[in-house]
């Protein structure tokens, strides 16, 4: 089992190297949305560091909400997904692999981006670590929910915004959570609760995920 | 009798939460009656054929 | 008991035992109606602290208890459906989604007029207020998925999916959305007070409550049975019911 999951998250690893430049889409995306709020609002120093820890994670539910697409939507119109489920391997176990595979994809990047953009928002240094740490352990979370989404509008049009209204509501308590956990940090706070809830989040949407996931890819199939 | 309908001074919220809400369900249920008449005339239309 | 529910899953029983139960009802929702408001805003004291305007309580409180009774009945509604696969529990699921975002909306709307005048504003990011918006949104993706998919019979499948993941979601919505505003708010702010309340404003909320219950009952009833008819109007005893009336 441990081997057929390695060989799906190279598979898609692979996959997804082969057109390396869209690897970078949504980090870009990232980037530039970041950016629009100094624009938009207001350079301030002061200013952007209160709103800061919510902007950065905010802007980072919308990219993984982005990102999301690409995660079964190829393999649903080129019919690998009914391979999934034909094979002798426990489709959860697979399932499981396509979902690190894009977490590795898109959410790695993020461990790097999201800190360095969030100094250019003037978070303070010492936050810096919390805000990784709710990064490592959120954006898996986002993944695993984000493909319940996917699984389930897999072979709808209306695609993106469909997707955001289902998803984005479900998303809010690890924003409110991570984002809160850094604020404390700013504050000088103790942050382990908010970091705890992450936790037990994460280890929740990794048990139930891939169940839901399969039995949404299978209801779009039929 | 006055004083009912004036509510202390803020019978536009009171009373209108109770309109919206009264017209919210009951449409809702004139609505459900429409909806029924009208298939029922729908299919009595087809069979005519 | 479940050969009951075995024969309540078929369309044609499921309408005509719903027909029977309609007119009770009805009749029930507008006797305990008329009994709930009339106690609630012509006998029940004036209160202390908001003087005449927290009579909105009586639509608004029932209004709030429905918008999350109905999403448990949708999500139950969704087991079954996913599970046993009964066209009438996948009926239940998109009517619900739909009634549910009404008295979502109702309990928002009036909680913004009762709002106004007892705290100054409309709008309060408090946490009772905030979850009911995101419960709103949790509906509308309900309703935006079932109607996106054109065969019915899948479209409700994938609606059960979501509403089955949303009330997951629910408790942890709410637990996150109160951890978020105990930091936040600010000190003037009451949120929505319900510590203990006099039986003589109690009573009449428990009867509006049950009214709202009954007409939820009342209101869905006619609805899958709008729906039933829909999808079976090939049938024979359909064609018969439709012509014999």
């Amino acid at each position: 089992m441990l081997s057929a999951l390695l060989t799906i998250i190279r598979r898609d690893l692979l996959v997804a190297f082969r057109r390396r430049a869209e690897l970078m889409n949504p980090i870009l995306f990232y980037v530039i949305v970041v950016t629009l709020f100094p624009l938009g609002v207001s350079p301030d120093q002061e200013f952007l560091s209160q709103l800061a820890p919510g902007v950065v994670w905010v802007t980072a539910l919308l990219a993984a909400l982005i990102s999301m697409e690409s995660i079964f939507r190829q393999d649903f119109d080129d019919g690998s997904v009914e391979q999934l489920f034909l094979s002798q391997h426990p489709p959860t176990i697979l399932i499981l692999g396509k979902v690190i595979a894009h977490w590795l994809i898109t959410g790695l990047p993020m461990l790097v981006i999201v800190p360095l953009m969030a100094l250019l928002l003037y978070i303070p240094q010492q936050a810096i670590p919390t805000l990784f740490i709710t990064v490592l352990i959120g954006t898996p979370i986002l993944s695993l929910i984000g493909a319940i989404g996917v699984a389930l509008t897999a072979g709808l049009r209306g695609g993106g915004v469909l997707l955001g209204l289902l998803v984005l509501p479900l998303y809010i308590p690890v924003l409110i959570f991570a984002s809160g956990a850094v604020s404390a940090a700013i504050e000088g706070l103790p942050y382990s609760g908010h970091v705890a809830m992450l936790g037990a989040g994460l280890i929740l949407a990794l048990i139930l995920s891939p169940l839901a996931i399969s039995a949404s890819l299978k209801i779009s199939m039929s | 009798m006055q004083e009912f309908f004036y509510m202390d001074g803020k019978w536009m919220y009171v009373w209108g939460s109770y309109a919206i809400t009264l017209i919210a369900l009951v449409l809702s249920i004139v609505f459900a009656n429409s909806r029924k008449k009208k298939l029922f005339r729908e299919i009595e239309d087809s069979l005519e054929d | 008991m479940w050969a009951w529910f075995h024969k309540l899953s078929s369309p044609k029983y499921y309408y005509k035992w719903s027909g029977k139960w309609l007119p009770w009802l009805g009749g029930l929702t507008i006797i305990l109606s008329a009994i709930g408001l009339y106690w609630g805003l012509v006998v029940a004291p004036t209160d202390y602290q908001q003087g005449e305007s927290y009579r909105i309580i009586f639509i608004h409180v029932p209004a709030a208890w429905m918008s999350m009774f109905v999403y448990m009945v949708m999500a139950g509604a969704g087991f079954v459906a996913l599970v046993w696969k009964t066209k009438i529990s996948e009926i239940v699921v998109s009517e619900c989604a739909v009634i549910g975002a009404v008295f979502t909306a109702i309990a928002l709307v009036t909680g913004m007029l009762w709002g106004k005048p007892t705290w100054g504003t409309y709008w309060t990011w408090d946490a009772r207020l905030t979850s009911e918006l995101i419960l709103l949104f949790l509906y509308f993706g309900v309703i935006a998925i079932y109607s996106s998919i054109e065969d019915k019979r899948v479209a409700a499948k994938a609606a059960s999916m979501l509403s089955i993941v949303g009330v997951i979601n629910i408790p942890i919505i709410h637990y996150s959305v109160t951890w978020w505003n105990s930091l936040h708010q600010p000190n003037m702010e009451i949120v929505s007070d319900k510590p203990s309340m006099d039986p003589s404003m109690l009573y009449p909320l428990l009867i509006m409550a049950i009214a709202f219950k009954v007409y939820f009952g009342w209101v869905l009833f006619m609805r899958i049975r709008n729906e039933i008819i829909s999808r079976e109007r090939a049938t024979k005893w359909v064609k018969e019911l439709v012509t014999a009336s």
